[in-house]
Formats: C-alpha cells, structure tokens, sequence
C-alpha cells in the first residue's frame, strides 16, 4: 500500500514538474518590449517625470503634435505637419480633420490648446506635475509672464486658430521648443470635452488624472503595474487618423538594463525586444529565433568634474591619464566612439579637428605639475551602486593612482549622489545616456544653465548656447555650434568618455521594426510600422 | 489563554510606537534630498537657477518637507490612528494603495516558501538524526551547509542561469506571463524559482535544528522506556521523539520568519517579483518615507504576532505549558 502511494506520488510529482516547466510561449498578435523603469506616477502624462516606461508609452496613448522616429528625426505624430515661421518664432501645427478621442467625439486644436494652458498653470506645479512647463520652455512663450502672475486668463502666444490649427508664439526663435516638444511626452492631449468645464484644481482631482478611459493616441492604456509591466490595446475604432497598428497588444516589461532576467526573457520568448550584455552576444546569437544587433546609441558617457576645485589643466591631465579605449571595451564592448567634447552628433555639428586626448601617463604628470591641483588632496568620487559605475570608479582611481592622485570612492544612492554634486561636495561624478548626439541643442545643456552639474560657467558657451537655439538656419547652426565643441574640448568641463553603445535582440516574428538609436526614448517612435511574420 | 494573548497585544503598542520612532529617526539621519532627485530630469532645461531654487521650495512645501522632523511624525503618526499610511512622496498615490495590491504576492511566497523549507527541513532533519553517520545524514549535512553559506542573491542569480537561461525550463521573472494573463499554473510556474531561493536557507537550518533536536530526543530514557514496552519504531519516533524534538525547532521557525521577510526584499528584487519587499527598495532608495515607515510597520506587526503565534504553538505541542 505505502509503496503503491509512493510510486502514485512520485508520478504526481513528475507530472507537476513537467506541466510547470513547460514553454509558455503564445504566438499570437502582440509584441513586448523592455522598459528599464518604472519610477514615476504613471496615469497621466502630466506627471511625466522623464522615465523610459513613460516615455516609450504615453505619446501612443496621448499622441503629442511631434514625436521621435526611432532614428531620432522630429516627425509629426498628432499633427500632419507643421511650419516654422521665417523668424523661427511662430509654429504652426495643422491637425487632420478625422481625428477622434475613443468616446467617438473629436480631437481638435482646442484639446491641444487646454492642454497647453493646463500644463502651464501654477496649479500643475502645485499639483505635482512637476516638469510640463520646463519642457515648453515657458518663459519664452508670448504672453506666458502675464498668465503667470494672474494678469491674464489666458496664454497670449497659445491659440487655436481654428479646429484643425493650434499654433504657438514664441518671445524670441528657440530651437528647443520643438525638440522638447518632440523628446517629452507631457504635451498629448487631454480631453477637453472631459476636464474643460472644470477648474485646473477640479482637474488635477479628477478621476482623469488617476484612472483615465479616454485616449487619442493609435493606442489605448489598458493597464500599469508598477514595477512590472504597461500593456497598450490598439483601437479598432477608426479614430486614429494616421497609419493603424497593426501590433493588437503592446508589452512593456520593466527589467532593469544589464540584468540577466533580459536574455532569460528573450530566450524564452516573453520578450520581443530588449538590450543583453555584450558577454551574452555571442550565446544569443546562435538561437534562430533572435536577431542581435550592436549599435552605438545616442547618448554617452562621461564623468561630471567639479570644476571649482580641479582647474582646465588637471581636467586635461585626468582625460589623458586614462585609457579610455580599454575602459570602454571593458564595459561595452569594442562599440561606441571615443569622444573628446560633448557635442558628438549629428556628424555637421562635429567639427574634425578637435585636440584627440589620448592616453599618455607622461602628459598627464606634465600637465598636472602645471595644475593648480593639490595632489595631495584626496579626491571624491560619488557614483551609485550599479556594476558599471563600479567598474569605472575603480579604473579611475586605478588610473590617477599611477599618475600620483588618490581618488576615494563613494558608492550611494542617486539621492545622496545628487545631494553632494548640488552642494559641490565632490570632485567625480559621472554620467551616461541621454540622447546628445541628436542634437547638439541636447548636449550643450550639459554645460550651462542649471544642467550644469559641473559648476562650470563659461560665458562664451553661454552665449554660443543662447545663439544656437536662436535659430533654425543648418549653416549657422554648424558654425555655432562646431566653435562651442572645440570649446568644450579645449575646456573639458567634464572627463567624456565614449559614445554609449548598446546590443539589442529582437525576436524574428517581429517585422518592420527599426533598431533606435536610444533604447529607452526613441524604440517605439516605429511602433506603427511593426507587425507579426 | 485568551487573557495572555490581549495582554500580549496591549504589550505590543508601546513596543511598535518605539519602532516607529526608531525608523523615522534612521530616515532622517539617511542622507539624500528626494526632491532633488525628483527634480534632476529638469536641471537639463536650462532653467534659471532662481526658478529651479523656486520649484524645489513649490514642492517641499506641497509635500509637507518644509516642516521639521518631528512635526512631519506626528502628522503620520496622527494619520496613523485614522488607518491612513500617508501618501508616497514619489508616486503620490496613497500608501495603502501601493501597499494593498503588493501583499498577496509577498504572502504567497512567503508561505510557499515556509510551507516548503519546513516540511523538506523536518523530514530531511529527521531521517538524517535516525539514520545518523550514513550517505543520506552526510549528503543533508553538505546540502544544509550550502544553504547556510550560499547567500540568497547568488543563489537566485545561479538557479536563473541554469533553469532559466540554460535550460529555459522556468520564467526568470515576473508572476505570471503577461501574454497568457493570470493563471494558477503560470503563477505557480512562475513561483518556483523565487519560492525554492527563498526557502533554501530556512530549509538548511531546518536540517540542522530537527537532526540536532532529533538526535537529543532519541537518546533519553523515555526512548528506550517505549521501545521496551515493545512499541513499533515507527511510534516511538513519531509519537514519542518527533513531537518532543519539535519545541526547539518551532522557536526557530519562528524567528527565521523576519528573516525570511528580509529575505524576500533581495529576492523579490532579482525575480521582478511584484510584492512589498521590492516596494520597500524602491523606497528605501527614494527616501520615500510614507512608504518606507508602512512597511517597517507592517514587519514589526509580523513579527510580534509570530512571536506571538509561537507561544500558542508551544502550548500545543507541550501540554506542560500553559498560559493562564
């Protein structure tokens, strides 16, 4: 009897064992992708707080007028198309005509022109809609200031010309305005015929800001859960007057970048899409069902320096005592350029002869000598406890140690980090991503204004800065723009590293996709264009 | 019995306002300004240094953080009484929000893991202190050793890369395929992995306590006195040994619990798992307090009413105790 039990409960065992284990893959119409994060409130995109699970979601629920393509051009999204006036300070969004929210009732200039004077209000500041009115570089629209201190009720330069027309007035030409626009997702739609009736406070405790049901995009928000995945639906309804999607269901698994769980996800077929580590290339690249990619991306890496404390000279020894090269082979494999300034794109902003730091212990010492450097002093090295960031502190300090400098090493929480860097507690921090490489308007910010993490001021660059996004014109956007790179090179306000480079797989069901040049930012710019094999 | 236990609830309000106290004064000793990670995406807008000063003191003020330290805990601690946890500083939605949906897949684990680590323990533990000196007692001697020394994070990294990655037997992460949606096998599926790291280390000290408990009991006297009155092996061990053995193994279950849910934290981060201990990180790293002081408050809870439930255990098992 207790044998014949055994033998039932060993079988039982067996069969669980196999059940559960079994594949679990399902072939049908959807795709999933990886997200790296999931910080952030997350049902409205008027809590934007710059997250990639934001980011790559939002603008296919609530389309903004322009977007990113996944090679990282400004491409009309909502808006058919758009003009600039001659003096680059009036832009003009024409909206197509058959465009509908999915309750059925249309989307007009009007939805765009709430939207844009919600975002701006004191009351989304209050209400913790903390970064719309940076990313529309309010001070410079027309009639902002006025609307501010409560002298007007509405935004002067913000207008709906008619249904099928919005436009936007700007104090003086910024270049900026349509790349924000185009790189954050705050500036969707939100529905008028919904939230117009009430105050911005009415607003911002409405349901609409927890648990909205009524999107404009191709696409519909089903689902978040934080921490592990966003689920889009795309509507059958008609009222997306672009391309249709013909992908029914969009995943966005969270999966922190660099971890294991990416490759295991994608082997197993969970994940259509998602960056591995270059150790992993050359495993992944024997399963069929995967293309592996390596690509350099748009951002970079460099170490923020506090320039208060370590003059031009030092900055210049510390970029040649390192061998960036076999650094960057170290962490990403042998993609991804060297770089020598923080304009490193598109290639009519890089000019060609810029000094190449290149790795020279001797020159190092030399221009140390010359620096007004204590090298006696302990340097300060605060960095957050990732794998890559320690693999790079230890080869700074390694480094500067063979050309006499002692580097402590700090490994914190971002918070601590960033509180040291504001209060200039520090000598090292560095930094990567972004998308600098698109436009040299991205990585100039870097270094002046409040972006300026460096405390470095540099008033030439500040008014290179200014003049550059003063205007649209390619020849004098190349010739600003190449004189404030051989600046930054010659000045090195931070030690830049390498262009970022990252390998991808994608699941070969998935067809039309295009590989982006920033994982977290620009991947489903392509979103309408992919459909199943 | 029931006059103890009320006692031991009332004992236990002065020992969780102590805890609370505690944990706020560690937050705030922590360094890090969470608004200023909040705001750091904004310092790439070429703001003026004047209006990202301004927009720092907008939200310190709305967040309530321009209070001092002891004005903001006697506010949560007054919430606190009118079953409030606060609102998270980075998410802003209610803590008991955040928290509610995040408890089952923690309690899920974590009594799977229990479940699992005590009855393999105990059995294990047992046949090795009956079988003492033979393959089967060195073999669980070796495996309770690993499980002691191994830490857990490893292990997780090492059961993905060989069920997950190498074999593609088990999902890596998550609780369920989001493809398939919730289901009872692809929870189940799902859970084997996390599940088994989990209770990896309660199972070996599991061994270790039951074959030591174990091999203490089956040396007294009233062993031999059963077995000379001529009762089956089988009854003097369970009857007899098993259930006298079992006291000091329960103490230590018991207090393995608050480890386990440390435990869980690691875990349920490496897995994806979406329950409270990688809430907790995620906060722990935000200084979100709300959330922070929630949790803290939620394992000292559990950790009383374990402690708790082990006296009443006790009482059980060795009808010699009693409360009353």
């Amino acid at each position: 009897m207790i044998k014949k039990t055994s033998i039932l409960l060993i079988l039982l065992m067996c069969f669980s064992v196999v059940l559960l284990t079994s594949s679990a893959i399902v072939a049908d119409n959807s795709f999933s992708f990886q997200i790296s994060s999931a910080w952030g409130r997350f049902s409205n995109p008027m809590y934007y707080q710059g997250t990639s699970s934001q980011g790559l979601t939002f603008p296919l629920a609530w389309p903004p007028l322009v977007w990113m393509n996944p090679a990282g051009d400004i491409v009309p999204w909502f808006a058919d198309d758009y003009e600039i006036s001659e003096d680059a300070t009036v832009y003009t969004f024409h909206l197509p005509k058959n465009a509908t929210w999915t309750d059925g009732v249309a989307v007009t200039a009007a939805d765009f022109d709430f939207t844009f004077h919600l975002m701006l209000s004191d009351t989304a500041l209050e209400e913790g809609a903390i970064h719309v009115r940076n990313v529309l570089i309010a001070n410079n629209i027309v009639g902002f200031a006025a609307f501010r201190d409560g002298e007007a009720e509405r935004i002067s330069g913000i207008n709906a010309i008619d249904d099928y027309t919005f436009q936007v007035e700007l104090i003086e030409p910024n270049y900026g305005f349509l790349l924000n626009l185009a790189r954050y997702p705050n500036a969707g739609p939100q529905p008028k015929h919904i939230l117009g009736e009430m105050t911005y406070e009415e607003v911002f405790q409405s349901y609409y800001m927890n648990d909205p049901d009524v999107f404009a995009g191709p696409y519909k928000f089903v689902e978040f859960e934080r921490g592990q995945h966003v689920i889009l639906e795309a509507r059958t309804d008609g009222g997306w007057p672009h391309q249709q999607p013909q992908i029914e269901r969009l995943y966005g698994l969270v999966i922190a970048d660099g971890a294991p769980g990416v490759e295991a996800a994608l082997e197993r077929e969970e994940l259509d899409f998602g960056s591995i580590r270059s150790s992993e290339v050359p495993r992944m690249s024997e399963l069929d069902h995967l293309i592996i990619e390596s690509a350099e991306t748009a951002g970079f890496s460099f170490i923020y320096v506090n320039t208060e404390k370590i003059d031009q000279k030092a900055r210049q020894a510390i970029t040649h005592a390192l061998n960036r090269e076999v650094l960057r082979n170290i962490v990403q494999g042998d993609t991804g350029r060297i770089i020598n300034t923080a304009i490193t794109g598109p290639d009519w902003a890089v000019p060609d002869d810029l000094y190449d730091y290149n790795y020279d212990p001797q020159k190092a010492r030399e221009l140390l000598a010359e620096s007004s450097l204590d090298t006696s002093r302990t340097l300060e090295f605060y960095t957050t406890s990732t794998e890559v960031n320690r693999i790079v502190a230890q080869f700074i300090q390694e480094s500067l140690r063979q050309v006499g400098l002692t580097v402590n090493i700090n490994m914190t929480t971002f918070q601590n980090a960033i509180e040291q860097v504001r209060q200039g507690n520090f000598d090292f921090f560095p930094t990567s991503g972004g998308v600098p490489s698109l436009d040299p308007h991205f990585a100039i910010d870097y270094f002046t204004g409040t972006g300026n993490l460096s405390r470095y001021y540099n008033e030439e660059l500040e008014v290179l800065a200014a003049q550059g996004a003063r205007t649209s014109v390619p020849e004098e956007r190349q010739a600003i723009y190449h004189e404030a790179s051989r600046l930054l090179n010659q000045e090195v306000p931070a030690i830049f590293l390498y262009q970022g480079a990252m390998n991808f797989g994608l699941n070969t069901r998935i067809q039309g996709f295009e590989f982006p040049i920033s994982l977290f930012e620009t991947t489903t710019g392509g979103a309408l264009n992919w459909y199943i094999k | 019995m029931s006059n103890y236990i009320i006692r031991r609830i009332l004992i236990s309000i002065p020992i969780l306002f102590i805890v609370t106290v505690i944990i706020f004064t560690l937050i705030e000793l922590a360094p890090g300004d969470p608004i200023a990670a909040m705001l750091m995406g904004d310092e790439q807008f070429q703001m003026q240094i004047e209006d990202y000063e301004q927009m720092m003191e907008i939200q310190r003020r709305r967040l309530g953080l321009d209070q001092p330290p002891y004005i903001r805990y006697f506010r949560w601690l007054q919430q606190l009484f009118r079953l409030n946890l606060g609102n998270s500083l980075i998410y802003e939605e209610t803590v008991l929000e955040m928290i509610a949906p995040r408890i089952l897949p923690t309690i899920l684990i974590m009594a799977t893991a229990i479940i699992f680590s005590t009855l393999i323990g105990i059995i294990i533990g047992s046949i090795s202190a009956v079988k003492q000196y033979s393959i089967l007692d060195y073999s669980s001697t070796v495996i309770s050793f690993l499980g002691i020394s191994v830490p857990n994070f490893f292990l997780a990294l090492l059961f993905i890369y060989i069920f997950s990655l190498r074999m593609g037997w088990l999902p890596s992460r998550g609780m369920y395929n989001i493809r398939e949606g919730i289901t009872v096998m692809g929870v189940a599926r799902h859970m084997i992995l996390p599940a088994l790291v989990l209770s990896w280390d309660m199972m070996a000290h599991n061994i270790r306590y039951t074959r030591s408990a174990m091999l203490d009991v089956i040396k007294q006297d009233y062993i031999n006195t059963a077995r000379s009155k001529g009762l089956s092996e089988r009854v003097v061990m369970f009857k007899h040994a098993f259930r006298n053995a079992m006291l000091p193994v329960v103490t230590i279950i018991g207090l393995r619990l608050q480890m386990l849910f440390g435990g869980s934290v690691i875990i349920e981060t490496v897995f994806s798992w979406p329950g409270l201990g990688r809430l907790a990180i995620e906060a722990v790293y935000n200084k979100d307090y709300p959330v922070i002081m929630a949790f803290n408050l939620i394992i000292a809870i559990i950790v009383l009413l374990s402690n708790l439930l082990i006296d009443i255990v006790y009482s059980f098992i060795d009808p010699r105790i009693k409360y009353d």
